[in-house]
């Protein structure tokens, strides 16, 4: 179940995202699973997550991977140093990552995908703050990685 | 602010395994993988992008709530090969209009065509034809006499599009007034079928209603159709003014449409 439900979640996300629903949940998935999943679990999902986009949009196979997986890393990185607690922070770090994906990509960028984007994350904060939050108190923001 | 070692090493062994799939794509020793998986894939867009187009909340619900009895499932059972025979007329019979269409157009005779699927995934447009049609960088798209946009990229069984109604792109046209009169200009697509013609010099005469078609150059061919003027924006001592322009043809609303192979 460990691994059958993410993969399920990464196929049926990029699925709806390249069909139905031209929302990048896969992003927010990334952002989740490098908060909640210590490495090298959260490249892998950051990495199928690319792939299957990828294959799905008819994209530069691979190319989606490579920055999923920058994601994951970078975020890790930024999140030795500062907190995720505030919501000013996490949509900071969920619009810099969506403009800069668009860029890449060369995605259109459209204010209501990242309102919604902004939206999805906020909730997941609101119900899962043990991901953001960070127990480390003395040592500041530290996440154990 | 330094990760553990463990990190950045599954990181790199990611990174790398990512330039690897992206450089053999590019040797194009994955065209086994783009074979296999694309007609699926492909058919899988046309029938979402067809759903989105016809989508019909109301019949689903009640599709979704209807009780289940025997005699409804062998009645949906042969509706289901009814529909699949349906669709595939419904192809045949779209395929056949839009190639009426292109007969009767004004095109020269001794141009060759390729009809192909167009749909959208996200903001991008796609054809069902690729390098195993032979399908070439820059190839012209049309729909009866109106240009559509050209190939920017080819993929083993799928080729990706730049339609002149997505936004950054460009193309050089002439504006054709009712008196015959032709201002050059450059269509810039902004997305949707609103597009805008600059360049236009001032001392040129545009006027609502005058018909904008491409100018011509080494991929594209001259005087194909393209939007027609709804207003002229003329500002005092400016070089150039500019038109508010509509596309002749949304693209989304298309399933057929035609390369030109040869001219």
């Amino acid at each position: 179940m460990k691994i059958v439900i993410p993969l399920f979640l990464i196929l049926g996300l990029s699925l709806i995202q390249t069909t139905f629903l031209p929302i990048n949940f896969l992003l927010i998935l990334v952002i989740v699973f490098s908060l909640g999943k210590k490495a090298p679990e959260s490249f892998l999902w950051a990495f199928l997550g690319g792939l299957f986009l990828d294959l799905f949009s008819f994209k530069q196979f691979g190319f989606s991977a490579v920055i999923f997986v920058s994601f994951d890393f970078f975020l890790k990185l930024y999140r030795q140093r500062f907190s995720l607690d505030h919501p000013l922070m996490v949509s900071f770090v969920l619009i810099v990552s969506y403009l800069l994906y668009s860029w890449l990509t060369g995605r259109e960028i459209r204010v209501w995908e990242g309102l919604i984007l902004l939206f999805i994350l906020l909730s997941i904060r609101f119900l899962r703050k043990e991901l953001f939050f960070s127990s480390l108190g003395k040592e500041g923001n530290r996440l154990k990685l | 602010m330094k990760l553990p070692g463990k990190t950045i090493f599954w990181y790199l062994v990611f990174l790398l395994l990512g330039f690897s799939i992206i450089f053999f794509n590019q040797l194009g020793w994955l065209g086994w993988w783009q074979r296999l998986t694309q007609p699926t894939l492909i058919s899988l867009h046309s029938s979402s992008n067809h759903l989105k187009n016809n989508f019909n909340l109301f019949g689903d619900a009640t599709r979704f709530c209807s009780d289940q009895s025997e005699r409804i499932s062998v009645l949906e059972e042969e509706v289901a090969q009814l529909t699949g025979v349906l669709s595939q007329l419904e192809a045949c019979q779209e395929e056949i209009k839009a190639t009426r269409r292109l007969l009767g157009a004004p095109l020269p005779a001794e141009w060759q065509f390729l009809p192909v699927k167009i749909f959208k995934i996200e903001s991008s447009f796609f054809i069902d034809q690729g390098k195993k049609a032979g399908v070439e960088l820059g190839w012209p798209l049309i729909y009866e006499n109106v240009y559509l946009g050209k190939v920017i990229e080819v993929q083993e069984q799928v080729s990706k599009l730049e339609l002149v109604s997505q936004e950054g792109s460009k193309v050089s046209t002439k504006i054709k007034s009712t008196e015959g009169i032709q201002a050059k200009g450059i269509l810039n697509g902004l997305g949707k079928i609103q597009a805008e013609v600059s360049q236009i010099l001032a001392q040129e005469t545009v006027e609502k209603g005058d018909l904008v078609v491409t100018a011509g150059d080494e991929s594209i061919p001259p005087d194909l159709a393209l939007a027609k003027v709804e207003e002229v924006i003329k500002e005092k001592n400016e070089v150039y003014q500019k038109a508010k322009v509509r596309l002749l043809i949304d693209p989304e609303q298309l399933t057929i449409v035609f390369l030109i192979t040869e001219r």
